[in-house]
């Protein structure tokens, strides 16, 4: 079986058969580069991702291989049918793969999955940044995403006035 | 490979997949960079992965409101504001926008207007106007503009509007103006007192305001001018200061030169960005203004005011929707040169009452520039009514021959529908999806039974099937059907007949 070495930003080095990696836009590209630079077809491609830590990268990882078996998403699935498609994909295993995390960590698997081109994991990780955000005061949402506000003087107070332009006072 | 990952090889792979955990590590890890410790890295994501969580979060109003977070968060929600908003200009939709159809309050911050006016503030007698802000998404109103009848010459921007703006540039902040999109109006076109003297005292008025406030114009994307009337001067004021502008609408816009000026030779300024135009109900000295300044640079235009404007070449034209009383196949063989060597979306609409004979429906189509993908012709020819004429027409031979999707009128008889089949159709040999337009003949509610409104997508069958059920075609359904079906044998590589 195909294998490529997937190498995480701290160095750790994943073995993953390159079927699976391909799910992922980004990786199926670095695979296919690879091929056409090499003179050796037997030769197992080495791909470095600089920007992912091991523990996020295996959480990618974990997670293509759940899904190994879905049918790739249509890019503009969302516009077309008017659904989600978070809630397409969103099985109890992603409920149970997302429930341990805080925030900090699905910010970085977002991160990841746009980095990695991996729209499924995106979606539903956005999904439940979303699901934090909903309903939550300015300040809750400052608290949640551990944020200071930058505005300083009556620079908030300003962009309040701004807001009336368009909103209902 | 085949992502659908369903296929008998992928399946028997399966089960030797694995994931190892880091096996044998060839450089040893070093400690992970301080932001990716798990802590929460908002600022770190990309501004496109910000902006697709942010843009899920839910409407205008609601969207706003994250504007307080931080300036990023501003910059951001401004940045998805902006963007669905200029898609009014960017996405191709050849219909004749209504105003039911695009409910302007919904889509723009606006300065004033008086027919949004409670009836208290309507009355003449008191002398007073108050044009108010329209909310977006909400028509609730807020003053801005204040006018004192004649008596009163202090008549101007009252300060609270002021007070919106920022007196000094903070980068930081970023567009103090929500979405970047802005309709100005003033509706003195129904308040016919107002000398008009008065009028281009306000557009000065307006154009000093933007001279001002011009660190805060500077960011806009979209302006809509509308119900106002400016000098040539004035408007090239106000866009001088508009140096991000991408689109701009003059709708019910009059452009006057006042006798006592010498600005006949007002030059509006370049605007390299600039490139998409809306310019509806406009004076044709506004129209040729404009055009003469952009016509080179425009990507999609829509105009109802064209007659002198097609001589200048179009060099990068993509999108041209025409609204218009007039024939255009005349208008289009004007000069030897295509004037639209890029044109690939073309809509014309021919207002009701204007019907075309045969010939000149073939000439309209012989003059289409031979770039076109996509055709929308709202016309509806005249018909012979006895069917030995009927048989008799013809047209020419020329075909236009990238057409993928074509708008024509619908059928309404078998004769009908066979003159299609036989004279338009083998024009378009690529054409993949004929839309049959119903709105003119008033039959659209007849068909769908619903809203105007509602576009739907059907298969011929279903075509089909709407066809009789709804009795359009009482007589000779069955020739009908036929026509329809024969249509595929005429253009091979069509997928879909859609009534519109």
């Amino acid at each position: 079986m195909a294998l490529v070495r997937v190498i995480s930003s701290d160095g750790a080095a994943f073995l993953v058969s390159q079927r699976l990696a391909k799910r992922s836009g980004k990786l199926k590209t670095e695979i296919e580069t690879f091929r056409k630079s090499s003179d050796n077809s037997e030769a197992q491609p080495e791909i470095r991702i600089v920007t992912i830590r091991a523990e996020i990268l295996r959480l990618v990882l974990q997670w293509l291989q759940q899904h190994q078996n879905d049918p790739v998403l249509p890019a503009n699935q969302n516009e077309q049918d008017g659904r989600g498609d978070a809630e397409m994909g969103q099985s109890q295993w992603d409920r149970d793969f997302l429930a341990p995390m805080d925030l900090g960590i699905v910010m970085e698997l977002i991160l990841a999955a746009n980095h990695l081109e991996v729209k499924g994991l995106l979606d539903i990780t956005c999904k439940l940044v979303e699901s934090k955000i909903t309903g939550r005061t300015v300040d809750e949402i400052r608290t949640a995403f551990k944020l200071k506000s930058d505005f300083k003087g009556n620079e908030e107070e300003q962009t309040r006035l701004e807001n009336r332009w368009c909103v209902e006072n | 490979m085949d992502l659908n990952g369903t296929s008998k090889e992928v399946e028997e792979e399966v089960s030797q997949h694995y994931v190892s955990p880091p096996v044998t590590p060839e450089i040893a890890p070093t400690p992970p960079p301080p932001h990716l410790s798990g802590e929460t890295c908002w600022d770190n994501l990309p501004p496109e992965v910000q902006e697709m969580v942010v843009e899920k979060l839910g409407d205008k109003p609601k969207l706003l409101r994250y504007r307080l977070v931080s300036s990023s968060w501003k910059k951001t929600v401004d940045m998805i504001l902006e963007r669905q908003f200029l898609s009014v200009w960017t996405e191709w939709e050849p219909f004749e926008q209504y105003p039911y159809k695009m409910n302007m309050h919904d889509y723009y911050d606006y300065i004033c207007g008086y027919d949004e006016l409670e009836d208290d503030d309507r009355n003449p007698t008191t002398g007073v106007i108050l044009a108010r802000a329209i909310i977006a998404g909400v028509p609730r109103l807020r003053p801005i503009w204040s006018h004192f009848a004649e008596h009163d010459r202090k008549a101007n921007l009252i300060p609270s509007f002021d007070h919106h703006l920022p007196a000094v540039h903070n980068p930081k902040l970023g567009s103090p103006i929500p979405s970047n999109c802005l309709r100005i109006r003033f509706n003195d076109k129904i308040w016919p007192e107002i000398k008009r003297f008065e009028r281009s005292r306000r557009a000065k008025t307006l154009a000093d305001f933007v001279v001002k406030y011009d660190h805060c114009f500077s960011y806009l994307r979209a302006l809509l001018l509308t119900d106002i009337e400016i000098s040539p001067s004035n408007l090239a004021t106000i866009l001088g200061k508009l140096t991000n502008l991408r689109a701009l609408t003059l709708e019910d816009t009059l452009l006057h030169v006042e006798p006592e000026t010498q600005e006949e030779n007002a030059v509006l300024p370049l605007h390299s960005n600039l490139s998409h135009l809306r310019i509806i109900s406009t004076n044709s000295s506004a129209s040729q203004l404009i055009l003469k300044a952009y016509h080179e640079q425009v990507i999609s235009l829509e105009t109802n005011c064209w007659v002198p404007l097609f001589s200048k070449p179009y060099g990068n034209l993509k999108r041209l929707k025409l609204i218009t009383n007039l024939k255009p196949d005349a208008q289009f063989r004007q000069g030897e040169e295509n004037p639209f060597p890029a044109l690939k979306y073309l809509s014309i609409i021919i207002h009701e009452g204007h019907v075309f004979e045969w010939d000149e429906l073939s000439r309209t189509i012989d003059a289409c520039p031979r770039t076109l993908i996509n055709l929308y012709l709202d016309i509806e020819p005249r018909w012979e009514t006895e069917e030995d004429k009927i048989r008799q027409l013809a047209m020419s031979q020329v075909t236009i021959p990238n057409v993928k999707t074509l708008g024509i009128f619908l059928p309404t008889i078998p004769q009908h529908a066979e003159c299609l089949r036989r004279l338009i159709l083998p024009k378009f040999p690529s054409v993949q999806q004929i839309n049959l337009i119903s709105g003119s003949w008033g039959c659209r509610s007849a068909i769908h039974g619903k809203s105007e409104n509602e576009t739907e997508v059907y298969d011929r069958e279903e075509v089909i099937r709407r066809l009789n059920a709804a009795k359009i075609v009482a007589k000779n359904v069955e020739r009908m059907v036929l026509e329809l079906q024969f249509y595929a044998t005429v253009c091979p590589k069509l997928e879909y007949i859609v009534i519109i």
